[in-house]
């Protein structure tokens, strides 16, 4: 199953991935129209800063998701590559994806009383956010294409700690 | 292989998803005495303020049993005869098995009080409960537009419920949706006694009041009055309280605790204390036996003890690690915690652990403030969180429920946050790299 990966030496916390997040989860998807809406739609992809450090987060889609697990409505639910998928037709805003997410990658949107996270831009060939990534720090694809792209490479794989 | 699994709801749904993922050939069968397509009893307040449609209750496709090959029998287990490998039910059946997992769940508490047996007096657990509350409810709300104007000033719109954990609540929170108006009493000093300290259960109880709920604490209903109904039975027409006050309603819901199911395998020799003791296996004392769920009483890590956390998330986590050791798997469950979450009318709530510090060393971090309802406090032993609590912004609060679990260290960056920055607590702003 491809996924997303954040290599936190290449990014320099340009936040260009949650500007087109959001783009791309509102309405109209039109970057300068989206601020109209209502309500205001949001990115699922956040960059934190600590210190001189940027670290992207979103979701991992765990292979055994407490999401899952903990989601009382079915919204949260394994696709067909096992992916988690939020069906937010089925979301009542209980928080209870957020209470366990260690990553931090479900947000809570309380005016829509609805959670949201990363759909890996479904549908579509690589999520906007890799996309926009000047800097290739977030990088889509299988564990071994991620493997073999970063064999040799100086900087492993810092994963969240 | 022959599986038997006894209930239908998050233990057992994940327990045969995951048999079925391990074993397809393998013959599963469920019995429920809830003769449905698999739903969430978590989402019947919801479907009581008319917030979900009933459709949204299930959980599962319309064909769960169909599609993962399951025979589901809509009848009620009676016992267990572990030496026989069999299961009796109430129809009469004989169901025999090779493994078999209890996941009956817990039934809600009757307290012995007088004018239980009136009509009008409900609990919420099912989805027949809450389909009863609401046809009681559209049913006197006929009534009351068929009469006359005498008599419809005897006629109160008001529901009692009794008990403010968070099922009593939230049964509140969907009768108020339904324009009900809503008095909860409760014998404890705050509201949500298990889940929150007194300063979270004051934020939510303002905010509930500010919504038009009448809270009651430190009181006990005593008796439930009732009234000669129009079908000759005798329906509720209000509840005395332990101070002598009368409050007069047409409906009580009571929500005063759950006790396990543990019915059909009373008299035999299996190890039972509040709940069927499980190992980290979810095996019970006997042979082949496993149960999860609600009606499981497993170990908690942080209590380091045996003690039933009734919730769903356990519920499912404990159901899957039954389902892989079913089938020869070997998987051990890392224990539970107390873990709860809501949201009133925007103001979300989270807790997870231990919230009241019992030894010395324990030491609690807190943050309020109190305008903007927002209120963080961390418990921490020997430097290592083990309980939490955050009202209002809940965003990261799987972060610190993720740290318990690790029983990681916490260092500035969490004690930084708790200090009201908003955002994620794994990171905090204008900090030197460190650890969390």
């Amino acid at each position: 199953m491809k996924r997303i990966y954040f290599r936190v030496e290449y990014c320099d916390g340009c936040r260009a991935c949650e500007t087109v997040c959001r783009e791309r989860h509102s309405g109209s998807r039109v970057l300068f129209m989206d601020r109209e809406e209502e309500p205001v739609s949001s990115a699922r992809i956040t960059v934190e800063r600590q210190g001189g450090t940027y670290w992207a987060v979103v979701c991992q889609h765990c292979a055994e998701a407490p999401c899952v697990g903990a989601c009382m409505t079915g919204a949260m639910q394994y696709g067909d590559e096992g992916e988690v998928i939020h069906r937010v037709d089925r979301c009542v805003g209980c928080w209870m994806c957020v209470m366990v997410c260690p990553f931090g990658a479900v947000l809570p949107q309380p005016e829509e009383r609805k959670a949201a996270k990363c759909d890996c831009c479904a549908g579509e060939r690589r999520p906007a956010c890799v996309a926009a990534c000047s800097r290739q720090a977030l990088w889509y694809g299988s564990p071994e294409e991620f493997e073999e792209k970063t064999a040799g490479d100086g900087h492993a794989l810092s994963h969240y700690r | 292989m022959r599986y038997l699994i006894i209930g239908n709801s998050a233990a057992g749904i994940f327990a045969a998803e995951t048999i079925r993922g391990l074993d397809p050939q393998g013959r599963i069968t469920m019995i429920s005495k809830e003769n449905t397509v698999p739903y969430s009893r978590c989402l019947t307040s919801y479907y009581l303020g008319r917030e979900i449609p009933a459709e949204r209750m299930y959980i599962r496709n319309t064909d769960f049993y169909e599609a993962l090959g399951i025979e589901f029998l809509g009848d009620t287990a009676v016992q267990v005869e572990a030496g026989e490998r069999r299961v009796l039910t109430q129809s009469g059946r004989v169901v025999p098995y090779d493994k078999l997992l209890i996941a009956t769940g817990a039934a809600p508490v009757r307290p012995p009080l007088e004018g239980m047996d009136l009509e009008g007096v409900f609990q919420l657990r099912t989805l027949e409960d809450a389909q009863a509350i609401v046809r009681y409810a559209e049913e006197d709300r006929r009534e009351e537009e068929n009469g006359d104007a005498e008599q419809e000033t005897e006629r109160v719109q008001e529901v009692v419920v009794i008990g403010a954990g968070l099922v009593g609540l939230k049964a509140a929170h969907g009768l108020h949706e339904r324009g009900l108006k809503v008095t909860v009493v409760e014998f404890a000093d705050q509201i949500m006694p298990q889940s929150l300290d007194t300063t979270a259960a004051q934020i939510i109880q303002r905010v509930l009041e500010s919504h038009g709920y009448r809270l009651i604490l430190q009181e006990k209903v005593v008796k439930i009055q009732g009234r000669p109904s129009t079908d000759g039975r005798q329906a509720v027409s209000g509840v005395v309280l332990s101070s002598g006050e009368r409050i007069s309603c047409r409906m009580v819901v009571m929500a005063v605790g759950v006790r396990p199911e543990t019915g059909l395998v009373a008299g035999s020799s299996m190890a039972v204390k509040q709940g069927i003791i499980v190992n980290e296996r979810m095996e019970t004392s006997l042979q082949d036996v496993y149960a999860a769920g609600d009606v499981a009483e497993g170990y908690d890590f942080l209590w380091a003890s045996l003690r039933i956390n009734a919730l769903w998330p356990v519920a499912t986590s404990q159901g899957v690690v039954a389902g892989c050791n079913m089938t020869g798997l070997k998987r051990e469950h890392e224990g539970s915690m107390s873990l709860n979450s809501a949201d009133f009318y925007g103001v979300g709530v989270i807790s997870a652990g231990i919230l009241h510090p019992r030894e010395e060393h324990e030491q609690v971090l807190s943050f309020l403030e109190p305008r903007r309802n927002q209120y963080r406090r961390l418990v921490l032993r020997e430097g290592r969180l083990v309980g939490m609590l955050i009202v209002g912004e809940v965003r990261g609060a799987g972060v610190l429920t993720g740290l318990i679990r690790k029983k990681a260290k916490v260092g500035e960056t969490v004690r930084e946050w708790l200090k009201g920055s908003g955002g994620h607590p794994a990171y905090v702003p204008g900090r030197e790299r460190g650890g969390v």
